[in-house]
């Protein structure tokens, strides 16, 4: 039936989809909240403070990350700050509460990125006291497990005692995908192909043409509605019952000829093996997956060590 | 014989409204997409305008602070006081991103100045107000680059084929890139 065609295609533009969404920048992928890629963090200090900032996303639902990297590759390091924080989506998606400590190593850089949720919190001048204050005399003396630690719980200290409540909003830019009211709804293509599937071998057997008609009808006014629309809903209705009526008789009477169908049943299958492992892709997706999909426009502060 | 006529015309009736469902289908995408992409151009610009004007608001608190030397660095004032009559002067969209690109020049001019003057720049209030200052124009560098992409993406719709049928028969017109300061590339570096 064409609905089979259909979810091929719709399979694999979902996967398209998929892949570009995982489209990869030369950033590292998170591994907690705490990310030592320099290695300049003694192993006992990484644990308590990977539980310190999990603490704080249990409590106030807050996303703060440590980050050190090694280098920047010729980045900035408010660049890589931006880059990192949109790759990452550091701070829970809707109120973009994260913010980001960044360590560059062989730049001697560190920066304090703000999420837009946090900025009215957390302003450039504070995010730039507690570098001054806190992180930069112990970064001074080499010594970068105190000066982490230092500005990490200052940080948390800032948004403690300011009047954040947890899941507060502030208006940023939004850009529709326009894929999304398409791909929420892809999941029925697939019990509606399977079940076209099965559905023909039956109708096939019948004389009648009308429940092609009808099932066809369903088909279409679904597409219709996932897609959006009453005129789409009544066109994918008259479309696909016309097809369906005349698919019903084209095969009716083409098994009137054969006595045997097993080779067109197999073909038929192998288009719904396809189709499902096209959902597999589609909800792929894997390792650390802490972090919310908050945004940052820049704010914060940066120093040089 | 009747009823093979009868087949082929039922064929030809459902072809013919497949063609025009996955027409109708395709321009309301499209459309939509145009849409879609042309209201996220005129909201990043709104981000990129309240930096603009956060950075507008500083340049008082900033002169306030470094007024000691005044005196010696008449020129600096002067072009930054006239950039900022032009940034509140302008009227449309462009004329605000140009008069934003010589504020920015203006500015960057005064804090390499500020940093000649160790006593000044030790200051608190100078310094937090460097931090503003300095987060300020990072933002809109990088509301900036996100304004540009999202045009870029706009842009490229209403140009690519076949979308630039649509694009043409319903007035979807070019988007301008804001183009940042030829020479001063992003924020003005401020060291400490």
């Amino acid at each position: 039936m064409r609905s089979s065609a259909l979810l091929a295609l719709a399979a694999v533009l979902g996967m398209l989809v998929a892949a570009g969404g995982a489209f990869a920048q030369g950033l590292p992928e998170p591994s907690g909240f705490v990310n030592d890629f320099a290695d300049l963090l003694a192993p006992d200090v990484e644990a308590s403070l990977e539980q310190a900032l999990r603490d704080l996303e249990q409590e106030t639902t807050v996303e703060l990350t440590v980050v050190t990297v090694s280098d920047l590759g010729g980045d900035s390091v408010e660049g890589y700050a931006v880059r990192l924080f949109e790759r990452w989506g550091i701070g829970k998606k809707g109120t973009d509460n994260g913010v980001l400590l960044l360590v560059a190593r062989d730049e001697r850089r560190v920066r304090i990125e703000v999420g837009y949720g946090l900025e009215p919190y957390l302003t450039d001048s504070h995010a730039g006291r507690i570098l001054d204050t806190e992180v930069m005399p112990d970064f001074r003396k080499d010594d970068y497990s105190l000066g982490i630690i230092k500005g990490a719980r200052a940080i948390a200290q800032a948004i403690n005692d300011s009047t954040y409540q947890p899941g507060s909003v502030r208006a940023r830019p939004r850009f529709e995908q326009v894929t999304t009211s398409l791909a929420d709804k892809l999941w029925l293509l697939f019990p509606l192909g399977a079940f076209s599937v099965y559905l023909l071998a039956y109708m096939a057997r019948t004389k009648a043409i009308w429940l092609g008609g009808i099932w066809g009808a369903v088909v279409g006014g679904t597409l219709g509605w996932a897609i959006g629309g009453l005129l789409l809903i009544v066109l994918g209705v008259l479309a696909a019952g016309v097809l369906g009526l005349f698919l019903d008789a084209a095969l009716s009477s083409a098994y009137r000829y054969q006595a045997t169908s097993g080779r067109q049943t197999s073909w038929r299958h192998t288009r719904g093996g396809f189709s499902g492992a096209g959902r597999g892709g589609w909800t792929g997706g894997g390792g650390f997956g802490g972090f919310g999909g908050g945004r940052s426009g820049g704010g914060g502060a940066s120093r040089g060590f | 014989m009747a009823k093979g006529i009868g087949l082929a015309l039922l064929a030809v009736v459902g072809l013919l409204l497949v063609v025009a469902l996955g027409l109708g289908l395709y321009l309301r995408s499209t459309y939509n997409g145009l849409v879609d992409r042309s209201q996220g151009v005129d909201a990043q610009w709104a981000q990129v305008e309240t930096q603009l004007q956060r950075r507008f608001d500083l340049v008082p608190n900033l002169v306030e602070s470094t007024k000691g030397i005044f005196e010696q660095e008449r020129a600096v004032f002067g072009q930054l006081a006239e950039a900022r009559t032009r940034y509140a002067g302008a009227a449309s969209p462009n004329q605000r991103a140009d008069a934003a690109t010589q504020l920015e020049s203006a500015l960057a001019r005064l804090l390499v100045v500020v940093e000649n003057y160790p006593n000044i720049r030790s200051q608190a209030n100078v310094t937090q107000l460097m931090d503003e200052l300095a987060g300020t124009e990072n933002r809109i560098a990088v509301e900036r680059r996100r304004y540009n992409e999202v045009v870029l993406s706009y842009n490229s719709m209403t140009k690519r084929f076949p979308s630039n049928m649509v694009a043409g028969m319903f007035g979807f017109g070019e988007r301008a890139y804001f183009r940042a300061v030829s020479g001063a590339d992003g924020a003005p570096k401020v060291s400490f």
